[in-house]
């Protein structure tokens, strides 16, 4: 009779199955970044595993190639993609839609000098050449905006990445890098280089959404659920991030920096309200922008690319 | 009454050969048979792009490939940078032919250094060398100099090594001659060695050529500087893809184009000698 009843049990266990995640392919940009590491510091504090979601990173070196990783399927969604951009590709017919806001403003972008280099303040920069990474990049805007807001005259100049861009000033061929930390804060620690100015010192970028996170129509018909328990968890990752120091922790570990810059990263140059995820703010002069960077062939308005936004956070 | 027979005319026999023999591809021309593939190709690839088979939006129809190089014919884009990119080829191969001959006269000349060296320069042919631009960025900047550098390098392994078998392919009999006239080593080098050796180097010169070209779009590409090569990777970036198409295909043109105008050049050279 005992025997009888394990045997049972033991063939009703077979019929019951553990609840399996659902495995959520993402292309994150630029590997170390604060506003990228969302996606892992969600992950390793078991945030996206109690939405049933397993993340699966694929990192890209940004741009188009993120776009393209999102419009052959390779990906469910991509994060932090510039707005210039996938604006440019939906007026071209690409059948992409915006699912949550990443980055409003520009507080990350620094440029800095070298310490032996005299240039100290925005003042000492006129007639310098100023790097930023290519024609049509966000950097390009935000140096323009920051030359015109300061009334500068100052050459700009291609410099690639960060590193590209540090190569370049510290072999003198530039006067003045960009970045974005973690990068060259350690440098600036250091005392090698110095920050002269920053995005965030031009007012009118500071209301505008410059970063999405994006998906395809067909991905988004056919993934919905799994779509919105995403950012659902995207949304209680960024409140965990900014409010318990484990996440700056595994920041550090990511990006391979000390805890006592992954707070600077965090605190001083990605102030939280800046990385809202649920509006869409300054869409008309994006639009202005695209057109001026030839993102788009024509002026648009704001209801030209309504069918665009499909906003998921909760 | 005898029932005449038709008279074997020879029109008679080749239209009744001709009625009779089946069709082959093989009695193309090759010209029509070039054209038939690229019309078949290019019929197919509209076809599957305007019923969906593939993405329409990443794989523009090849009409919209069309639209898109007329437009940038208009804008004056592309011819802007077909002459950026046209200066900094031959000014990679002008430099790459430099020292790739002097480079193949002392691998010619040095006897150990040939033994010794002829191997690598045959490696480095094969290797990527455009991999190495981050060095180049640091030495000449983010210029056309970092292009023409690096469009440069890429060329030389084959200058080097058609020079040095040119040189060594001299037949003994032509120096046996200049010998014969008590010619010192830098006229028979300058009269016999080096015009006997030279269609075998302008062979050398024509894939020199050739790899400047594909290296100097390549950086271009990677750099986001310069002409055809910047073009495309502008293009790609802001999603224009039937220009970025169109730009990729002439790109294939040029490329074909000048080893078309090298090769004809290389035929007159050698017939006028």
């Amino acid at each position: 009779m005992r025997k009888s009843w394990v045997l049972a049990a033991s063939a009703a266990l077979t019929f019951v199955t553990p609840a399996l995640a659902e495995t959520f392919k993402l292309a994150v940009p630029q590997r170390g970044l604060w506003e990228t590491a969302f996606v892992e510091i969600g992950a390793a504090a078991g945030i996206f595993k109690k939405e049933g979601i397993d993340i699966e990173p694929l990192y890209t070196r940004g741009g188009s190639e993120t776009v393209q990783a999102v419009l052959s399927g390779s990906v469910d969604l991509a994060v932090s993609n510039g707005l210039l951009g996938t604006i440019g590709a939906y007026s071209k017919g690409a059948p992409l839609r915006v699912t949550g806001a990443s980055m409003t403003g520009t507080p990350d972008a620094f440029w800095y000098a070298r310490t032996d280099s005299g240039i100290k303040r925005v003042k000492d920069i006129a007639g310098k050449k100023i790097g930023f990474s290519q024609p049509g990049s966000s950097t390009h805007l935000i140096v323009q905006a920051l030359l015109d807001h300061y009334k500068i005259k100052a050459e700009i100049v291609p410099s690639g990445s960060p590193s590209g861009s540090f190569t370049m000033t510290m072999s003198k061929q530039i006067d003045l890098g960009w970045s974005v930390p973690p990068f060259r804060l350690q440098e600036i620690a250091e005392g090698k280089v110095q920050i002269v100015m920053r995005g965030s010192e031009v007012p009118s970028l500071q209301d505008q959404t410059v970063r999405v996170h994006i998906t395809t129509a067909q991905t988004l018909a056919r993934k919905r659920d799994l779509m919105v328990r995403f950012h659902r968890a995207l949304a209680a990752t960024l409140d965990y991030a900014y409010s318990n120091d484990a996440a700056l922790v595994e920041y550090a570990k990511m990006a391979k920096i000390t805890p006592e810059l992954a707070r600077r990263v965090r605190d001083e140059f990605h102030p939280k309200a800046n990385m809202q995820l649920k509006e869409i703010k300054g869409l008309q002069q994006s639009l202005d922008q695209a057109l001026q960077f030839k993102n788009i062939a024509k002026a648009m308005k704001p209801e030209d690319v309504k069918g665009l936004f499909e906003i998921l956070i909760p | 009454m005898r029932r005449r027979l038709p008279v074997a005319t020879d029109q008679a026999v080749s239209d009744a050969v001709i009625s009779t023999k089946p069709f082959r591809p093989g009695r193309l021309p090759a010209w029509a048979m070039r054209l038939l593939v690229i019309a078949g190709a290019v019929g197919l690839w509209e076809v599957c792009a305007r019923i969906g088979w593939i993405n329409p939006f990443t794989a523009p129809p090849p009409s919209g490939i069309w639209d898109g190089f007329l437009r940038l014919l208009g804008e004056g884009e592309i011819a802007r940078a077909l002459a950026l990119t046209t200066i900094e080829a031959f000014g990679a191969a002008a430099l790459g032919g430099v020292f790739g001959i002097a480079g193949g006269y002392l691998l010619h000349r040095i006897k150990l250094a040939g033994v010794a060296f002829t191997s690598w320069v045959a490696a480095a042919a094969s290797a990527p060398l455009v991999l190495l631009y981050p060095l180049f960025l640091v030495i000449f900047g983010r210029n056309a100099g970092t292009i023409i550098a690096m469009g440069a390098l890429g060329c030389m392994p084959a200058i080097i090594l058609k020079t040095k078998e040119g040189l060594d392919g001299v037949r003994p009999v032509l120096l046996n001659v200049g010998k014969t006239f008590s010619l010192t080593a830098r006229q028979q080098f300058w009269m016999i060695q080096f015009p006997a050796a030279l269609p075998v180097i302008f062979t050398g010169i024509r894939i020199g050529l050739l790899f400047a070209i594909i290296n100097v779009v390549g950086v271009e590409f990677l750099i986001a500087v310069g002409g055809l090569g910047y073009l495309i990777a502008n293009l790609g970036d802001r999603f224009d893809y039937p220009a970025m198409y169109a730009g990729i295909f002439f790109v294939v043109l040029v490329s074909i184009a000048f080893f078309w105008i090298t090769e004809r050049l290389e035929r007159w050279l050698l017939s006028s000698k």
